[in-house]
């Protein structure tokens, strides 16, 4: 195969969402034969170009070239039709069936009426063979049965089955071990070795200079520069990501001071979760925890707040010592978790803002049995002020409302149990560059007033700008923190989380 | 020792898989000892003879919850089959000449009957699917729908009567053993053709790939879209067939009694039920995805052992719908369970489920959550 031959060019490519252009006229190209590393942001647009390549919307602009032919990607059988294979983060395996029915779904080999079971095997044997799985798998196996590793290696010989020219892969890494990392890359090699190109889209800077050949790195929708791997190292690649300081919002002064421990946590296990986290937070101290995807850090979260279980470890609150039994008890003894996703797990958006808001208070609002809704009037009215919610209704249904709204809507509910520990688990996700602001600032007020927050986000910028201290969680583990003695900014967040070794050994 | 686990897990699977063979040995066993005459021919002939129905409806009501949804209407649909197979055999067997015209007019009716019948339930079943897979209404609501409307149809149809063939030309053939012999007796034309109509629909569902495509949609509705299979007209099939299977069932059951009600069913135990709870010990998963017409078939033989075993001790009616309850209670909570098990392991990292197992093992040598030890720091990196 020609060492230049070029794949797949997309040139200005732009998509538009309600509200933001996330993606900005990009040009960007894959060569043959080639792993192509795709850097960015939570919210740069990666995402969003690939799922354009994968033809999961009609109304893209620009223009999309693959093997020097114009194509149009409008649905994703056309996209297929072209060559292009995904391996997307979330699997799409359906694990009551077994492997090869998985591997050949919708394309089953057929001796006149009937499944050719013979043929079924073979093909399935061969295709596990291209990940090397053929001795290791019985392909008539449950995917229920398969490891995580194993599954995602499976999604990736079925996408190999159409022999595309182009393979996109997102985060493939995400849950998987060092030495699994490297099987992958293995395999990554033989399938570059067949001139297919490769989109290869991580966080995880140590994996990107193993094994990517050139990278192109976005950053709020636009394309920044596409560089030669040998090129660049760590600190460029993190500042092309980071870029300039877009968000103007600096939190100058930290808290109240920050002398009482609030919350102790020592040797805090979730058996195949998290393990042996420790730590200590202090009143009116903002607790950033950085991670990256899989390392722990929801799940932290939720452990905390009661969602899921504590296997074993020390929990001191307020001088108190709890045995976490569930979320009800947790609210009750002050610590709020405010989840990830507002839609699924936050808010009933069929509900008025009222009831959403004063749901998690029914019992401490109700008198024998009976609820008294006009007891919460006045919470009502000092969250609304607090947080400045827009139409000043509570008897707005929710869905109606803009996604930053909504967040703060959240925020009013969980404000509401009036915690002395709040959990935020990506508290500006989806939501636009003014509420974020509002929500930040409500934050930093909340804390001045002296309540604690532990702050899960994978937004850098916001991390750094709000937290006092940063703790660094990376497989399961909470390894360190970096204070604001030691300073820290977004490269050093970013690097720790992605070190091989300690929070302060940066470099490898 | 992982290794282990896995292959534990995967024989618990298996047995779990295979679990309705298991239930009917263990019920055989247990009325042998229980009821004496049980395994005679003269009680297992009855006993197989009622579940020909049953077997029907589960062929058609398997296939529907394997992709996913459900068929309440299939109660209706027996007696819309039942009710319209005597109607308009009578109708055709007067135009066709009556009994003057001999064979060939009891040959003909029979045949348009049939035929008008099987249609009759095919097309209400295909707007049952329609309203699900295209309409996108959740398959209880339409199919309750169905059952009401059926029902209005089946009492309009027979004005509330029972309906009787003019002619008993039929039931000889269709009831008559083919060999005079203990157990072998049981083998008629009814039960060959229910044999015959569960073995195609097995191989169709097992060993054609329309089949595991109908497995796909019913277990990941997005993993089988992604790969092209054209989900929405599967699940129009399988409402198709649940139609077909219980209009046949009515059919065959009002021609062996040469008769038919339009309240089947609303008095004793309900098809209805006896086919749900069939199919879910059976094995068939709730969520679909999994199932089999034949493990189905084996649930009915097995709770109508059950019900007959329980009279044979003479108990009555009252104990039947319990235990058909517990029976079916114990396996939808056993369901239950094993989802909340792999619920709770959503999300686990394997990477770090060696170091549990250590972690277990220290965490239950210091005894005390609370001991306040310090323990040495997290291990750090590798």
């Amino acid at each position: 195969m020609g060492e230049s031959a070029i794949a797949l060019q997309m040139n200005e490519v732009s998509k538009q969402f309600p509200g933001t252009l996330a993606v900005n006229k990009v040009s960007f190209e894959v060569k043959a034969g080639e792993v192509h590393a795709l850097m960015g942001e939570n919210g740069a647009g990666k995402s969003t170009l690939m799922k354009i390549l994968a033809g999961s919307f009609a109304d893209y602009s620009g223009e999309i070239i693959i093997g020097g032919k114009p194509v149009q990607l409008h649905t994703p059988h056309m996209a297929k039709e072209e060559g292009v294979g995904m391996v997307y983060q979330e699997l799409s395996i359906a694990y009551n069936r077994s492997v090869e029915e998985n591997m050949f779904a919708g394309k089953i080999p057929t001796k006149g009426l009937f499944v050719d079971q013979a043929a079924l095997r073979k093909q399935s044997l061969e295709s596990l063979a291209k990940v090397k799985l053929e001795d290791k798998i019985d392909p008539g196996t449950e995917m229920k049965n398969i490891s995580q590793h194993e599954s995602q290696l499976i999604e990736m010989a079925k996408v190999m089955n159409d022999n595309p020219k182009i393979l996109v892969m997102d985060e493939p890494t995400s849950a998987l071990s060092s030495e699994e990392v490297q099987m992958l890359f293995e395999i990554i090699r033989e399938i570059k070795k067949e001139g297919v190109a490769i989109v290869y889209i991580s966080h995880h800077l140590p994996e990107i200079f193993e094994i990517a050949d050139r990278v192109t790195v976005l950053r709020d929708g636009k394309k920044i520069d596409t560089c030669d791997i040998k090129d660049v190292d760590n600190e460029t690649l993190v500042e092309m990501m980071i870029g300039e300081k877009i968000d103007d919002f600096v939190r100058d002064c930290p808290g109240a001071d920050c002398n009482d421990v609030i919350l102790k946590v020592e040797n805090l296990t979730h058996y195949g979760f998290v393990h042996d986290v420790s730590f200590e937070l202090y009143s009116g101290e903002i607790l950033g925890v950085v991670g990256l995807a899989g390392s722990g850090r929801t799940e932290l979260g939720r452990c905390l707040s009661g969602a899921d279980r504590v296997d074993y470890g020390r929990l001191v609150l307020d001088d108190e010592e709890i045995t976490v039994k569930g979320m009800s008890q947790m609210l009750d003894k002050g610590v709020a978790y405010l989840s990830e996703n507002r839609k699924t797990e936050g808010l009933a958006l069929r509900l008025s803002n009222r009831n959403n808001i004063l749901s998690t208070i029914i019992g401490r609002l109700s008198q024998f049995f009976f609820f008294r809704p006009k007891k919460g009037d006045p919470i009502l009215k000092e969250l609304y002020e607090k947080l400045t919610i827009y139409p000043h209704d509570p008897e707005i249904t929710t869905s109606n409302l803009s996604g930053g709204n909504q967040q703060k809507i959240l925020l009013a509910k969980w404000l509401s149990t009036k915690p002395k520990v709040l959990i935020l688990d990506e508290p500006t996700r989806g939501v636009d560059v003014g509420a974020k602001k509002l929500i930040h600032e409500t934050i930093v007020k909340l804390a001045e007033e002296g309540l604690s927050v532990i702050l899960l986000s994978s937004d850098l910028p916001e991390l750094v700008a709000l937290s006092d201290r940063v703790a660094v969680m990376r497989q399961g583990h909470l390894i360190g923190d970096l204070t604001k003695e030691d300073g820290f900014d977004e490269n050093k967040v970013l690097l720790a989380a992605n070190g091989e070794r300690g929070v302060f050994s940066v470099e490898y | 020792m992982l290794k282990n686990e896995l292959d534990k897990d995967k024989l618990l699977g298996t047995l779990n898989h295979n679990r309705i063979y298991v239930f009917l040995v263990i019920v055989i066993i247990l009325m042998s000892i229980g009821a004496p005459g049980f395994m005679r021919s003269s009680n297992v002939i009855p006993l197989m003879k009622t579940s020909l129905l049953p077997i029907l409806v589960g062929i058609g009501f398997t296939f529907v919850m394997i992709g996913g949804n459900f068929d309440l209407s299939v109660g209706a649909m027996i007696n819309v089959g039942a009710l319209m197979v005597m109607g308009e055999f009578n109708r055709f067997y007067a135009i066709f000449g009556g009994e003057p015209a001999g064979a060939a007019a009891v040959f003909g009716a029979w045949t348009v009957a049939f035929l008008i019948a099987l249609a009759a339930g095919s097309f209400f079943g295909l707007i049952n699917g329609l309203l699900v897979a295209k309409g996108k209404v959740h398959s209880f609501i339409v199919t309750i729908g169905m059952l009401t409307t059926l029902s209005g149809f089946v009492y309009t149809y027979s004005k509330g009567n029972t309906i009787s063939a003019n002619s008993y030309a039929l039931v000889d053939i269709i009831e008559k053993p083919l060999l005079k012999l203990p157990y072998i007796e049981f083998f008629t034309m009814r039960s060959l053709i229910t044999i015959a109509v569960l073995v195609i629909f097995e191989i169709l569902l097992v060993k054609t790939s329309w089949g595991r495509g109908l497995f796909m949609v019913g277990s990941n509705k997005e993993a089988a879209w992604q790969a092209g299979i054209d989900m929405e007209r599967k699940i129009i099939w399988t409402f198709v067939i649940s139609g077909f299977t219980a209009a046949l069932g009515g059919i065959l059951f009002a021609t062996s009694m040469n008769a038919a009600v339009p309240n089947y069913g609303e008095r004793g135990i309900n098809p209805l039920m006896l086919v749900l709870a069939s199919t879910i010990i059976g094995g068939t998963v709730m969520t679909g995805g999994r199932g089999s017409v034949v493990k189905t078939a084996v649930a009915v033989i097995t709770i109508q052992a059950i019900f007959n075993g329980l009279i044979g001790m003479g108990l009555g009616f009252d104990s039947q719908v319990l235990s058909a309850g517990v029976l079916l209670g114990a396996v939808v909570l056993y369901e239950a369970y094993v989802l909340y098990k792999e619920s709770l392991r959503k999300g686990e990292r394997p990477a770090l489920l060696p170091e549990a197992e250590k972690l277990k093992v220290n965490h239950r040598g210091s005894k005390s959550k609370v001991s306040g030890e310090q323990s040495p720091e997290a291990a750090q990196g590798a």
